[in-house]
């Protein structure tokens, strides 16, 4: 009986994502310049700067390996694995890590998002896409999720500029 | 009370900067990862052409630098007669890594990787010398 309730909802969760997968068909392109990660990175820590925030950014490839970090001055030694965790899952997964976070509210039928391989469900983490394509991706930590998320959001409105 | 000095964002630029110069003087692509004290990441950068191995391992040979206040060059020398400490958590000995060193403290270490490993030290060095 556990092994038939084990599948089935293993089943739902494939579909779920492939759902979900749907939401955003967007193909992965050439990784982000080293240049372009750094304007991202700059207008993220101006954003936390102005509000007296401190954070851990980091910009991945489309792999998820890291592109660019780094950690403002007095920001929590915790974020720093944090931000590239989120950057890891909007990378790998082609979509915010809030679309998990959100989920996971939503109750019992989203839990096996906690057991998805690379997958940090907290908000804080968005793709990056020039030219249609996904090139890579933004992780922020350090303040609240939803300001970690404003903060991740000016690095990509930098590179839109 | 002691007081210990600590690296900060403008100084991981500073150092960053200068050994991104020492590897574009020379045509290299290389990743520069600088870490804390206690083996954080504070400041990465990974030139355009280097691989995402370069990443891992220049985080890895920074961080053996940083924890145990050596240069991994000087690690890779060790293993030589002693190959049992390769066993030793945390090190990567392989030449590219070096603690920066600060009024006697030691506040972090640069690991670099992209091209030989003296190369990589060369690189590590330039960026130290820019701290001043």
């Amino acid at each position: 009986m556990k092994v038939i309730r084990l599948v089935f909802a293993f089943a739902i969760s494939l579909f779920a994502l492939a759902a979900l997968a749907q939401q955003a068909p967007l193909p992965y392109g050439t990784p982000i310049s080293l240049d372009n990660a750094k304007k991202a990175a700059a207008a993220t820590a101006a954003e936390a700067r102005k509000n007296g925030w401190f954070m851990g950014i980091a910009v991945v490839d489309p792999n998820g390996d890291l592109i660019y970090f780094e950690r403002m001055d007095n920001t929590q030694v915790g974020s720093v694995r944090i931000a590239m965790r989120k950057a890891e899952t909007a990378a790998k997964f082609k979509r915010p890590s809030k679309v998990f976070q959100d989920l996971l509210a939503k109750g019992d039928n989203f839990t096996y998002l906690l057991g998805l391989e690379g997958a940090m469900p907290v908000q804080g983490g968005l793709p990056i896409v020039m030219d249609g394509k996904i090139v890579g991706a933004i992780g922020v930590s350090g303040a609240t999720g939803d300001q970690d998320s404003q903060c991740a959001q000016a690095g990509i409105d930098a590179l839109k500029k | 009370m002691k007081n210990r000095p600590m690296l900060t964002l403008d100084d991981c630029r500073k150092i960053t900067a200068a050994a991104e110069a020492e590897a574009k003087k020379n045509n290299w692509n290389v990743c520069i990862a600088i870490l804390d004290d206690g083996g954080h990441l504070l400041h990465l950068a990974r030139m355009d052409g280097a691989t995402p191995a370069n990443a891992r391992i220049a985080v890895e040979k920074g961080r053996t630098a940083a924890e145990s206040r050596r240069s991994t060059a000087a690690w890779q020398e060790r293993i030589k007669p002693r190959p049992e400490m390769l066993r030793m958590p945390g090190i990567t000995p392989i030449q590219g890594g070096l603690p920066i060193v600060v009024e006697g403290t030691c506040v972090g270490g640069i690991g670099i990787s992209g091209v030989q490993s003296h190369e990589d030290e060369q690189i590590a060095a330039a960026g130290i010398k820019a701290l001043g």
